[in-house]
């Protein structure tokens, strides 16, 4: 029973290393991947129905010891769910590698790296150790560098030079936030960390741990000031990839946050939210700015994550269990809309002359790409927050949880925010569908990338829109469970 | 499922069989959206043939949970308020759809795909009582208008298109922040519990007045936020502007009356002075302004934004000839600017040009249309005998009588009535230089009178110019219940504050 909580990790993990024996056979190493993903997200559902059910989460205790000795595995309704939610996206990413004309995902570490990267992410979410987590962020820096090196963008190695060396700086002050915690508590495991720290408030190096780990998911999430690496990163990348890393892998930093004002400094919470808000204020005006300011597809899509995330921990920082259901619905609807949007802008750069997204080869394409634009629209839509979609449920909940904390200047200023949202996606739309193309005598490539899984993506976003209830349940139900740590450390600790 | 959803998404099922049939002629397609429009317009007669007059409340109630857990309702019913509205909305759809039968052929299948969505949208804004689903498909007309002034537009149409998205849409975002604080005082978005538990927002209901009425005077436009309609009439397709004016601004007005005024009775009275004298510069203003124009469509419209001004002169006066004419006004003007955009799309399709000075005894090449526009002119400028003339009267009637005006009503009323005959002065103006004197450009000669559609279409615009013009008790009748409940209610407060 216990080791349900493994399968989500284990599943891709070893469906990496069995993929590097097919090697050879890069399509069957493609489908045998899709086979893996699939297998986790059955399993990683199944883990979240069952937490959901018992109202308990699994745990799992590394070598037979009990928390804090043994390494724990928890899975709870928000790892469950986050984890959930990238494998899904992970799932879909692979379709789309599938149907990539891109030379390197034909590249014979590409899936068995894709699948480390699900193992990195998944582990990430689901470990109730701070070592772990660093362990597991590691495995995923490492492959989402190599999956970017190999990039036919000729900008791909140094995009990842860039992402390995601020990745570093992250692993580094994360290790130093293992260390001051250790040293002041005794503990890494976060159940027991959260016991001690709500005990013993008064450890000198606490201000310090916290600050290491802001500052190290705020790496992770490409939170300003610290995001100059991501619209590079994500720009360059492959298209499968950036559009996970745009789209999951950021969260992982929205996740560190959420486990760190409901789990592990309940008290000392206060400081990080104020700090989350002010930065998420700026998250939204600085992306949605720079996003209009871009003169490529892709790179656009990335300053909007740097805007979309910082709704997200507006969310957070205000705390209240609505808001912060509000920021988990809109983690979800985000990772969905903006991985679909990549796609498309890849999607683009496959068909178009030159491979690339940028405006200046991209423009005027669209006449000859209704299908791709009928997606894009319904994507520019979610990300801008209009009915019918998913991202007009999360714009709509933020905003509701903003009034009901009375924060109106912060809820106008996202509301601002939004416009900027809807100014740069329908520029790009009307500048790819609705403008004469640059040089009309370039003909576009008969076949590229295949649009299947954007419009499976899109479609999710169309009925999460319309179809909210089951989302809005289950992150309800997240935010009661964040809302009561003791029930986690005794969950973790057993009775106590 | 209630004959109102029925009403409200009948246009869907012309949108599948536009989608299913890929390789049907572009004719076929027109006749597809054609049927669906006039069973539409059809189905809204059946839903008039069950409406209750005299009754004030909501009608044809259909109502179930959504949302469950965000108290988020599906609620849709019809009163005296909407009945008109969704008249007009599938009336102007049923005449605004064949009049694009040569103006547009490119894209034929998406054009009439979105038509028929926006029909959809403007009457689930007219029909939703729950505030959610309101602002959903108050949110949603913007997309279909959008791709009809992005894509089958004039030269500046991009422009104009993105304007109008993004004015619309900041102006509904103020209205969202209103609609979820409401949410949150009352744990209920259904409209009918909101007014009825008012009281609980009452301490900052000017606040949320002001929210909603910009998201609506955006869409009026009241002047000064009209800014975004001239270019998005101008750029539009024919048939989008005889929309744009004809319906979508009426949201603007109807949300006005279903919204503004009973949630917020206080803030209403002690705004509705201040909208009353933007109302006034909205008349005078536009009227200046379309005098001033050379290019027959921005004429006309400029002036729905003097016209609209008469619309919220009425509702301000928070009596019941003021509003009552104001209902009936959105629908004259609905009918006859909707006319006024048909005609110039008659002139534009044979000789792609609006300017005025190209044209010039028009009436010798075109007798037919040319006296058919003349009544239409006459009703535009509010000619006893015709639409407009009741409205206006019934409006300025109103402002006279105005508690909500202050002392001295009679000057609003003084000032508006300006507006009429500025309003006679450059439509007259404009048809003298367009349909009168000497035939003298040679361009000119080959102009043929209208065809047996065009014509249909003409003679329906007449029908209710004539009709509402001198027989309009069976309008005022189906308002009346409603009407009156909404003043008596906006009058007891007008009483304490005394």
């Amino acid at each position: 029973m216990n080791h349900l909580v493994l399968l989500p990790i284990l599943i891709p993990f070893l469906g990496a290393v069995i993929a590097l024996f097919l090697m050879r056979a890069p399509r069957w190493q493609g489908v045998w991947t899709l086979g893996v993903l699939g297998t986790a997200v059955t399993a990683t559902s199944y883990l979240l129905w069952t937490v959901q059910q018992t109202g308990e989460p699994v745990v799992y205790y590394g070598g037979g010891w009990m928390a804090p000795f043994g390494i724990a595995i928890v899975g709870d309704l928000l790892g469950g769910l986050l984890a959930l939610m990238s494998q899904v996206v992970l799932l879909l990413g692979t379709v789309y590698a599938l149907g990539a004309k891109d030379k390197n995902v034909r590249y014979p570490g590409f899936y068995p790296l894709f699948l480390m990267l699900t193992t990195g992410l998944t582990g990430a979410f689901l470990t109730g150790d701070l070592f772990n987590l660093f362990v597991f962020t590691e495995l995923l820096v490492i492959s989402g560098t190599v999956l970017t090196a190999i990039s036919d963008d000729k900008y791909g190695a140094e995009a990842a030079y860039k992402y390995f060396y601020i990745s570093l700086l992250a692993a580094a002050f994360l290790l130093l936030a293992n260390g001051t915690l250790y040293v002041s508590y005794g503990t890494l495991n976060l159940a027991d960390l959260a016991e001690r720290i709500a005990q013993n408030p008064d450890a000198p190096l606490l201000t310090t741990s916290i600050a290491l780990l802001m500052a190290t998911f705020m790496i992770k999430s490409a939170v300003f000031p610290f995001h100059f690496w991501q619209p590079d990163f994500h720009t360059a990348a492959p298209t499968a990839v950036s559009a996970m890393l745009s789209s999951v892998v950021v969260k992982l930093g929205v996740y560190g946050f959420l486990r760190m004002t409901t789990l592990l400094f309940v008290e000392q919470a206060a400081l990080i939210q104020t700090l989350l808000i002010v930065l998420g204020v700026i998250g939204i005006f600085f992306g949605g700015l720079s996003a209009i300011g871009t003169h490529n597809v892709k790179r656009m899509l990335a300053y909007s994550t740097l805007a979309q995330i910082g709704f997200i921990l507006v969310g957070i920082g205000w705390g209240t269990p609505l808001s912060i259901a509000a920021a988990l619905v809109f983690t979800v609807n985000h990772s969905l809309i903006k991985a679909a949007m990549l796609m498309l802008a890849g999607f683009m750069a496959s068909r178009a002359s030159v491979k690339s997204a940028a405006f200046a080869v991209v423009t005027g394409l669209g006449k000859q790409l209704p299908v791709a634009g009928v997606l894009f629209f319904v994507g520019a839509l979610a990300l801008a927050g209009i009915p019918p979609t998913s991202g007009f449920i999360s714009k709509m909940l933020l905003f509701n949880s903003g009034v009901e904390a009375t924060q109106i200047v912060v809820v106008g200023l996202m509301a601002v925010g939004s416009l900027a949202t809807l100014i740069y996606t329908m520029r790009a739309f009307q500048r790819i569908w609705w403008e004469p193309q640059v040089d009309a005598t370039i003909k576009l490539k008969p076949a590229g990338d295949k649009l299947i899984a954007p419009a499976l993506l899109i479609g999710l976003v169309l009925l999460l829109g319309i179809w909210a209830e089951p989302l809005i349940q289950l992150t309800d139900a997240t935010t009661v469970w964040l809302g009561r740590p003791d029930l986690y450390i005794t969950a973790v600790l057993g009775g106590g | 499922m209630g004959i109102l959803s029925l009403l409200t998404f009948f246009p869907l099922i012309g949108v599948v069989a536009l989608l299913i049939m890929r390789k049907a002629s572009d004719n076929a397609l027109k006749w597809v959206a054609i049927s669906t429009a006039i069973a539409t317009f059809g189905m809204s007669l059946v839903v008039l043939g069950q409406f209750e007059t005299g009754v004030a409340g909501l009608q044809l109630i259909d109502r179930f949970e959504w949302i469950e857990a965000w108290g988020i309702e599906y609620h849709m019913g019809i009163d005296g308020i909407s009945i008109l509205m969704v008249l007009l909305t599938t009336f102007i759809m049923m005449l605004a759809i064949p009049s694009s039968w040569n103006a547009i052929s490119s894209q034929v299948r998406q054009y009439y795909i979105f038509m028929l969505l926006l029909e959809v949208g403007m009457l689930g804004v007219f029909l939703a009582q729950d505030l959610f689903l309101f602002y959903i498909f108050w949110e949603f007309t913007l997309v279909p208008m959008y791709f009809l002034i992005g894509i089958w537009g004039g030269k500046n149409r991009v422009y104009a298109a993105i304007k109008f998205f993004l004015y619309t849409m900041a102006g509904s975002l103020l209205m969202l922040l209103g609609i979820l604080y409401m949410g949150i005082t009352n744990d209920t978005f259904s409209l009918p519990d909101l007014i009825s538990g008012r009281a609980a927002f009452a301490d900052v209901q000017n606040w949320l007045f002001l929210g909603f009425a910009i998201a609506f005077a955006i869409k009026v436009p009241i002047f000064p936020f009209h800014s975004w309609l001239p270019d998005a009439h101008t750029e539009a397709p024919t048939a989008g502007s005889v929309i744009l004016a004809g319906v979508l601004l009426k949201m603007g007005t109807y949300g006005f009356i279903r919204f503004n005024l009973p949630l917020f009775p206080e803030a209403s009275v002690e705004f509705a002075p201040a909208i009353a004298v933007l109302a006034i510069i909205g008349i005078i203003y536009g009227a200046i302004v379309s005098f001033a124009q050379k290019d027959v469509k921005k004429l006309v419209a400029y002036s729905s934004i003097s016209h609209l001004g008469f619309v919220m002169l009425g509702i301000f006066s928070l009596n019941n000839q003021g509003i009552q004419g104001a209902i009936l006004q959105g629908v004259n003007h609905g009918i006859s600017s909707g006319a006024l955009f048909f005609i110039v799309g008659v002139l534009y399709e044979q000789r792609h040009t609006r300017e005025i000075k190209e044209y010039g005894g028009v009436w010798k090449a075109m007798p037919v249309f040319s006296a058919l526009t003349l009544i239409v002119t006459l009703s535009s400028m509010g000619l006893p005998g015709l639409n407009g003339f009741v409205g206006e009267f019934t409006i300025l009637l109103g402002s006279m009588g105005a508690e909500s005006l202050g002392a001295s009503p009679w000057i609003f009323t003084a000032f508006a009535t300006t507006g009429v005959i500025l309003a006679a002065v450059y439509l007259l103006w404009m048809f003298q230089r367009v349909f009168m004197g000497p035939l003298d450009n040679p361009a000119n000669e080959k102009l043929r009178d209208l065809n047996s559609g065009e014509l249909a279409i003409m003679l329906s615009f007449m029908l209710f110019i004539i009709w509402i013009g001198v027989a309009p008790s069976g309008f005022f009748s189906l308002m009346d219940g409603t009407v009156s409940k909404l003043v008596a209610d906006i009058g007891s407060v007008l009483l304490a504050g005394q």
